[in-house]
C-alpha cells in the first residue's frame, strides 16, 4: 500500500512545531505537535508513488520504523492520508469522484469509504410531493448516487409551478409530475430506479403504497392539506417501521422553514415537536379565532424554496452514508429572507411520547 | 379617499380575534404583533375585505347588513387599516401580459410582501423580464445561477465558459444530460433554459476570463454580471471582474461553491458602496496572513477534490435571492447587502465573514465617487 496526502487537504506550517492539516472539503483543521521537522518533509511529499519501505529508505529512517508507522495510521485514520484505494476501482468512480471524496472526509479507513458509498448507491429515498422543494432533493441527491427512488405526487405540471419548481419545462405542461421527474434524473443516469406513485398522501395510505419495499429514508415535501398534518401522518407511519425521515419544511413568506431529521427512537419525532410548538404557541388561554381571510393567495419564491432543498440534501446524504451524524436532529431552522441568517430552534425528545417516550413503552 | 380602489388583506398578515374585544396582527415578515381593541363592526368589515370589491361595495355591503354607518367614520377605519399596514392596494390596471402574469403571478405576490402595492410587484417582476444577466462560469453554481434566474424571470442571459460537458459533471451540473457530453457547456444550459421559458434570449460566448479578455461587448449589453468562474481560482477571477466592472458602476455578483469554499454564499458587489473584489482581497491578506499552504504533493489535485450537488445549490440559491432581491428592490441592498459567509455542512451554520470597504482598495478606493 502507498500513502498519499489527499488532494483535498492542504498544510500549513503553523509555526512552533505544529502542523495543520486543513480539511478543504468540510473546512475541519485537524493540528498536530511534530517532533522533528523531518515530519513536516514526509507528509508533504506523501505524493501516492512511495511503499513504506520506500519512505523509510528515502528518508534513512532505519531503526524508527515504529514511529513512522504509528504516524501514517495516525494520519489515515484522520482521513488526511487516502482511503481511496478501494473506491477507485469501482466502475461508478469516474462519474461520481466528487461525491466519493467528499465522503472521504468522515473516512477512517478504506472499508469505512466504500462501505458509505455502497450504503448511498443502494439506498432507497422516498420523497412525497414534487414542488418547488421535493424536485430539487431527488436531482441533487440523483446526481450524489442515490439510485433508487418512490416519487410520490398526483400532480401534473402547470404553468405555474415553472417559476420556482425545477425540472419542468414549457413542454412539460400537462404531464404527470412524477413522471417528467423520472425522465429528468434518468439523465444523469440511466440506470436510476424509479417507483412512480400517482396518488395524495392520505392518512392512512402510506402503508398499502410502500407495502413490503424497503426504504432507507423519507423525505416530507407534501402540503395538502397542509405540511404539519402530512408530517403527522408520514411521521407515524415511519416510527411504526423505523424509517428516518426528514420533515421537509416550506415556508411562510419570508422565512424558509427548515424541518427536523428524525432517527426513530433516537432522536425527537414529529410528535414530540408537536408537544413543544404547542406549548411555545398558546395564547394564555384566552379564545382566540383566526379571521379568515379572502382570496388569500400566499406568495411563492423559488429560490427561498431550493435553500431549504439544498439543506435536506445535505442531510439526507448524511443519514444514507449511515456514518455521518445528521445535525438537524432535535432543532428546526429558519432562514429568513431580510437578515439571510439561519437560526435554529432546539427540541428536546420527550420521555412521555405517545410515539416514541420511553416511560409509555 | 378614493372609494373606486380594491385593497386586500396582506397575505403575510394573519389576523386573530382575542376574547371578542381585541385583535390581533401578526406580522410574518417583520414577526411584530400589534394590538387593536374592536367593535363587533369593525371584525365584520376586516372580514369582507376580499380583494374583488372596492371601497364603495364593500361600504356597501356593510351597511345592507349591519344598518347605515356614517362614510367618514368607515373611511377613518379604512385608513386606519391602510397605515397599520393591514391591507395593501390590488392593482386593476396592469403592466405584464396575460402570460407573463400567469407564469409569475405567485411570484409577483410574493414580491408584493416587500412592496407598497401590488402594480410595485408587477413592476418588480417586469425590472427581472428586462434584465440582461451575464453569467461567467456555467459550472455546478454558474450554471445553477442560470436556470434559477431564468425560472424566476430573468428575460436575457449572456452565458461564457470556453469548456464543454464531461461525463463526471453528471454529479454536478444540473443541467447535464448523458447525450450532451463534449457539447460546450454554454450550448446545452442555452438549450435547457429556453425550454423552461421560450420567452429567454440567449448570448453565448467561449472565452476565457484573462487579463487581455476584451469584455466591452458583455459589459455594453449586461446589466449585472455574475462571477461564477473559478479557474484558475476565484480570488484571481473574481478580482478581474471588479476591475472591469466597478469603474463602470456595472453591479455584480461573485459567487460562492468552489474548492475549499464549497457552500460559501459569494457577496453582492454595488460599485463603491459594498466591498469590492479587491477589498476582499485586503481584508483576506489581513485575516490569513499566517496561513499558508506548503507546495502539495499530488499533481491535478483538482480530480481528486470534494463536492455536493446541495452545497453547490446553497451558494446559488443564496445568491439568487441577493441578486432578486438587488434587481427588483425588495429591500435597499445599499444596507441590507450580506458580505460573504461559509456554510458548514458539518454543524450547519453560517459563518459570517466581516471584510469592509477598503479606503486605498486599488479597485474602488480612493477619491469620492458621486454615487
Ligand atoms: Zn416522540
Ligand atoms: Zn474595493
Amino acid at each position: 500500500m502507498n500513502y498519499k496526502l489527499r488532494s483535498s487537504v492542504s498544510i500549513v506550517d503553523s509555526g512552533g512545531n505544529v502542523l495543520e492539516f486543513f480539511k478543504t472539503n468540510t473546512r475541519k483543521s485537524i493540528k498536530i505537535h511534530v517532533k522533528s521537522p523531518m515530519i513536516k518533509n514526509i507528509v508533504t511529499h506523501l505524493d501516492g508513488n512511495l511503499s513504506f519501505n520506500e519512505i523509510v529508505q528515502c528518508y534513512n529512517l532505519q531503526g524508527e520504523e515504529q514511529q513512522l508507522a504509528i504516524l501514517l495510521s495516525y494520519l489515515k485514520e484522520k482521513s488526511i492520508i487516502s482511503n481511496d484505494a478501494l473506491v477507485k476501482d469501482r466502475e461508478d468512480y469516474f462519474k461520481y469522484r466528487r461525491i466519493i471524496h467528499f465522503l472521504e472526509d468522515y473516512a477512517h479507513s478504506d472499508e469505512l469509504l466504500l462501505e458509505m458509498w455502497k450504503n448511498i448507491r443502494k439506498s432507497t429515498v422516498m420523497i412525497i410531493g414534487l414542488g418547488a422543494v421535493g424536485n430539487w432533493v431527488a436531482l441533487n441527491l440523483a446526481q450524489s448516487g442515490v439510485s433508487n427512488f418512490i416519487l410520490m405526487d398526483k400532480d401534473i405540471v402547470d404553468i405555474t409551478n415553472l417559476h420556482r419548481q425545477i425540472a419542468f419545462t414549457a413542454a412539460d405542461i400537462g404531464k404527470s409530475k412524477s413522471t417528467v421527474i423520472a425522465r429528468y434524473i434518468n439523465h444523469f443516469d440511466p440506470s436510476i430506479h424509479v417507483l412512480e406513485i400517482k396518488q395524495d398522501l392520505t392518512e392512512n395510505n402510506l402503508c398499502a403504497v410502500v407495502g413490503e419495499k424497503n426504504v432507507d429514508l423519507i423525505i416530507n415535501c407534501a402540503d395538502k392539506p397542509n405540511v404539519d398534518i402530512t408530517s403527522r401522518w408520514v411521521g407515524k407511519y415511519c416510527m411504526k417501521r423505523r424509517i428516518p425521515h426528514i420533515v421537509g419544511g416550506g415556508y411562510n413568506l419570508h422565512l424558509s422553514l427548515i424541518g427536523q431529521t428524525v432517527i426513530p427512537f433516537e432522536s425527537a419525532c414529529v410528535n414530540c415537536f408537536e408537544e413543544q410548538l404547542k406549548e411555545k404557541n398558546s395564547l394564555d388561554g384566552l379564545t382566540v379565532k383566526r379571521l379568515d381571510t379572502k382570496n388569500r393567495k400566499i406568495g411563492s419564491f423559488g429560490p427561498m424554496c431550493s435553500i431549504i432543498a439544498s439543506m435536506i440534501g445535505m442531510e439526507a446524504i448524511k443519514v444514507l452514508s449511515s456514518h455521518i451524524p445528521p445535525d438537524n436532529v432535535n432543532r428546526r431552522g429558519e432562514f429568513d429572507i431580510n437578515t439571510m441568517n439561519l437560526k435554529y430552534q432546539e427540541f428536546n425528545r420527550l420521555s412521555t411520547c405517545e410515539w416514541c417516550g420511553y416511560e409509555k413503552n | 379617499m378614493d372609494w373606486g380602489k380594491i385593497y386586500k388583506i396582506k397575505d403575510s398578515v394573519d389576523i386573530y380575534l382575542v376574547d371578542e374585544t381585541y385583535i390581533v396582527a401578526y406580522f410574518m415578515n417583520t414577526r411584530q404583533k400589534k394590538k387593536f381593541r374592536v367593535s363587533n363592526g369593525s371584525v365584520h368589515i376586516i372580514e369582507i375585505i376580499d380583494g374583488i370589491n372596492n371601497i364603495e361595495n364593500i361600504y356597501n355591503t356593510y351597511c345592507l347588513k349591519n344598518g347605515t354607518i356614517s362614510r367618514k367614520g368607515f373611511s377613518t377605519f379604512f385608513n386606519c387599516l391602510l397605515k397599520s399596514g393591514l391591507i395593501i392596494e390590488k392593482s386593476q390596471k396592469h403592466i405584464l401580459s396575460s402570460s407573463e402574469l400567469k407564469r409569475f403571478n405567485r411570484q409577483i405576490n410574493y414580491f408584493s410582501e416587500f412592496l407598497s402595492s401590488e402594480l410595485a410587484a408587477e413592476k418588480a417582476q417586469k425590472k427581472l423580464l428586462n434584465s440582461v444577466v451575464a453569467i461567467w462560469g456555467c459550472g455546478a453554481v454558474g450554471g445553477n445561477l442560470a436556470v434559477q434566474l431564468a425560472m424566476a424571470g430573468v428575460g436575457t442571459f449572456i452565458l461564457i465558459d470556453p469548456d464543454v460537458v464531461e461525463e463526471s459533471d453528471c454529479s454536478r451540473h444540473v443541467y447535464f444530460k448523458q447525450e450532451s457530453v463534449g457539447d460546450k457547456k454554454v450550448e446545452s444550459l442555452a438549450d435547457y433554459i429556453k425550454s423552461i421559458n421560450p420567452a429567454i434570449k440567449t448570448y453565448i460566448s467561449y472565452q476565457w476570463l484573462h487579463p487581455n479578455a476584451d469584455l466591452s461587448e458583455i459589459l455594453k449589453k449586461a446589466t449585472f454580471l455574475i462571477d461564477a468562474a473559478d479557474e484558475p481560482y476565484l480570488g484571481y477571477t473574481a478580482n478581474l471582474i471588479s476591475q472591469n466592472c466597478v469603474p463602470i458602476k456595472l453591479p455584480h455578483y461573485i459567487a460562492g461553491g468552489f474548492d475549499a469554499h464549497l457552500a460559501s454564499t459569494g457577496e453582492l458587489i454595488i460599485p463603491y458602496i459594498t466591498p469590492c473584489a479587491g477589498c476582499y482581497s485586503t481584508y483576506f491578506e489581513r485575516v490569513l496572513s499566517d496561513w499558508k499552504p506548503e507546495h502539495h504533493p499530488i499533481k491535478n489535485r483538482e480530480k481528486e477534490m470534494g463536492g455536493l450537488a446541495a452545497m453547490s445549490l446553497f451558494s446559488s440559491s443564496f445568491a439568487c435571492i441577493e441578486i432578486i432581491k438587488y434587481i427588483c428592490g425588495l429591500k435597499d441592498m445599499k444596507v441590507a447587502y450580506k458580505p460573504r459567509a461559509e456554510f458548514l455542512f458539518n454543524g450547519m451554520k453560517l459563518f459570517n465573514l466581516t471584510p469592509s470597504k477598503d479606503p486605498n482598495c486599488k479597485i474602488c478606493g480612493g477619491a469620492d465617487h458621486e454615487l
